[in-house]
């Protein structure tokens, strides 16, 4: 049997076949009422919102949230740096752990550990340096006086690594180099490097120091402006060096 | 005056950070249909290109803030070229590069309609790899990766970035075996 298809799609449904009740023809008499409102803008001059501004404003509340969330992170946060910054540089004072070592000069007669705080020297020509503190170094010995401490001079000829000076930042350590009895070399053996600020610090503060100290031949050197932690654990580190340098040169007058 | 600028630079960084990871589970959270019914999915696409472009701005100011501190040594150079770093070279690069990406992200985001979907698409996805480099550049080169805050922060974020990136690829992968024929 065959079964003709329709002419038209859908098929045509006459009126009588589909009853709507009041609920449904109300509902469909308000949808046709706000799609005009839509369409026509309002005979007062109020314009209701297009599809496209409604879609661009869907969570303006939620992002309006989001950057003063943002912006009060950023400055709690800020805040709090600041405040870190402060309570650390009131609490952490510069501190000096380990000890001075000579090394590397054949000049030196003894090596001596100095202490954290006073610097003292506990010389010997072959056994090893018990700090106060906590450190224990065992130090080189030399065969020979130094010819320029026998001379009188105040610091004995050879290689002087100062104690770990620590501040906030990191810890800072330098290495002299006396030659006939003057400072010929000063390096920074070690230096803060667990930001990217103290690096840059750094590389600039410690040349300069250095100069200073090839100038002044003490620890008695100003202060590198926007480097002050640096410069200050700088100098407690080459202290402890000279004192060391001192000692040894000291020790090898008595015993010549 | 520079210490404001180098906490206002580290601030930023780690807001930028967070923005991004939030935009990035927002967006999968929506590409993955799990919006729920209480909230209208343009109130969750919204949201996210919000945030991306909010992610977008404070990367900008930490990149400002970085280059005005002159103690920081950044240059423009080193802000805008890969690889130019004097010092911990890997870590500004993949700054750098996450920056590019998420500006790229965020950029043809609103010509969203002159491009292919496909292509669309895959551009857009470059902010994942941007987001994992902006984490891996704050790892290796922020001052504040190592502290307590830090270390507990990171799993919260990754987890909330992972998980509707779980969520959308379970997602896909069903789909895909749901499209599949099965064998006679």
């Amino acid at each position: 049997m065959d079964i003709e298809p329709p002419t038209t799609f859908p098929p045509p449904v006459s009126p009588q076949a589909v009853e709507i009740d009041a609920a449904t023809q109300q509902r469909l008499a308000r949808l046709a009422a706000s799609r005009v409102a839509r369409t026509q803008p309002a005979a007062s001059g109020q314009t209701t919102p297009t599809a496209r501004q409604r879609k661009r404003h869907a969570a303006k509340g939620s992002r309006t949230a989001a950057v003063l969330m943002s912006i009060t992170t950023t400055a709690g946060l800020t805040a709090y740096f600041q405040h870190a910054n402060t309570a650390a540089a009131s609490n952490n004072a510069n501190t000096l752990t380990g000890v001075a070592v000579a090394s590397g000069a054949a000049s030196a007669t003894t090596a001596a550990a100095t202490t954290a705080t006073t610097a003292t020297a506990a010389t010997s020509a072959t056994t090893a340096a018990t700090t106060a503190t906590t450190a224990t170094a065992a130090t080189t010995a030399a065969t020979t006086a130094a010819a320029s401490a026998a001379a009188g001079s105040t610091l004995a000829d050879g290689t002087y690594t100062g104690a770990t000076a620590t501040n906030k930042w990191g810890p800072v350590q330098v290495e002299i180099t006396v030659t006939n009895g003057q400072i010929t070399e000063v390096v920074a053996v070690q230096t803060p490097t667990d930001d990217r600020k103290s690096i840059s610090i750094n590389a600039s503060a410690t040349p300069t120091l250095a100069s200073e100290v090839l100038t002044a031949q003490s620890a008695n050197i100003d202060t590198v402006s926007g480097a002050t932690y640096t410069s200050d654990s700088y100098k407690a580190s080459l202290q402890s060096a000279i004192d060391l340098a001192q000692a040894t040169a000291a020790q090898a007058s008595v015993t010549s | 005056m520079n210490s404001w600028l180098w906490y206002l630079t580290r601030a930023t960084g780690i807001v930028a950070t967070v923005l991004m990871l939030a935009s990035l589970a927002w967006g999968f959270l929506f590409s993955a249909r799990e919006t729920g019914t209480r909230l209208r999915p343009a109130w969750w696409l919204d949201l996210h290109k919000g945030l991306g472009g909010l992610a977008l701005v404070f990367t900008a100011i930490h990149l400002v803030t970085a280059f005005a501190d002159s103690d920081l040594g950044v240059s423009l150079a080193t802000v805008f070229v890969p690889g130019s770093a004097d010092s911990t070279t890997a870590a500004f690069t993949w700054g750098v590069l996450a920056f590019y990406g998420l500006a790229i992200a965020v950029f043809t985001s609103w010509p969203k309609m002159l491009f292919r979907r496909r292509t669309w698409r895959m551009v857009h996805l470059l902010s994942v790899p941007a987001t994992a480099l902006a984490c891996i550049h704050a790892y290796q080169l922020g001052s504040d990766a190592h502290s307590v805050a830090f270390r507990v922060l990171v799993p919260v974020a990754v987890g909330c970035a992972v998980y509707p990136l779980g969520v959308r690829v379970w997602g896909l992968a069903l789909s895909k075996s749901q499209q599949t024929p099965k064998a006679s």
